[in-house]
């Protein structure tokens, strides 16, 4: 299975916006299939940093609550233009994401 | 053992093949990085109430009403995405928590910031039912919290 990470940054002000998707399932293991009838297993990312030049500036520890393809803002100080913004998670089964991009 | 010519070939490169592979899978940045990652609180992602949650996560430091802020809908019409914004003004935020009194498991997101971001959290989350939703942000001497009720018209835990 693929998971796709995507990433986009804004900045303004001096302050770089920084939006993730993930396009994961986040099932809670509390749900029962309509078709089988068996609990889903659970399948959720458990910790999503982002980072800026390879430093963790917000690292988010998340439970079975978020949202199926989570969308992520955060925002972060100080960013010059072509700093390298990226994102890494690993979910519960040890998949992990990875996504970068530049800030204009 | 003498192997015959083109086995040997075939398992040489593959060798070599499976070396250079987790090699420059090493210099990945999500590997590098899973490596360095805090352990997950298994713990606090399991505390059913949310008293037993403040307790766990923050222990002693006081809790005062107040200094965040929590924007969140009145009502959501789909349980299974409702989009919650955590902002605070205060000087250097540590931590935020995002709390729902009755999903199965109190806790929804702990965000741990580092002083290169700002007090700002934008997330969506499931809610089974109507409930109280708690924004909370830890700095160095106390934690700030903040409460909204959101009326649940669909349930999300069906997802």
């Amino acid at each position: 299975m693929h998971i796709a990470t995507r990433m986009k940054t804004r900045t303004q002000g001096g302050i770089t916006e920084v939006l993730v998707l993930v396009n994961h399932p986040m099932d809670t293991g509390l749900v029962k299939s309509p078709i089988t009838h068996k609990i889903i297993p659970a399948h959720f990312i458990k910790t999503l940093t982002i980072a800026i030049n390879h430093k963790p500036a917000v690292i988010t520890d998340m439970g079975i609550a978020v949202s199926k393809d989570p969308l992520i803002a955060v925002k972060l100080k100080g960013a010059k233009s072509g700093d390298l913004v990226s994102v890494d998670w690993i979910d519960n089964e040890g998949m992990t994401g990875h996504a970068e991009t530049h800030v204009s | 053992m003498n192997l015959p010519r083109r086995t040997f070939l075939k398992q040489a490169f593959s060798g070599t093949a499976l070396a250079v592979a987790a090699g420059a899978g090493l210099l990945r940045p999500t590997q590098a990085l899973a490596r360095t990652w805090p352990t997950w609180p298994a713990q606090s992602f399991h505390i059913k109430h949310w008293r037993d949650l403040e307790h766990s996560l923050f222990g002693s430091k006081p809790v005062v009403s107040g200094g965040v802020h929590l924007h969140a809908p009145l009502e959501a019409e789909n349980g299974a995405v409702v989009p919650m914004v955590i902002s605070t003004k205060l000087a250097a935020p540590k931590r935020l928590a995002l709390a729902v009194d009755h999903n199965p498991y109190a806790l929804a997101t702990l965000v741990n910031l580092t002083p290169h971001a700002l007090g700002f959290f934008n997330v969506r989350i499931k809610m089974g039912k109507t409930s109280r939703v708690r924004a909370y942000v830890e700095t160095a001497d106390r934690v700030h919290t903040v409460d909204r009720l959101v009326k649940v018209t669909i349930g999300g835990c069906g997802g």
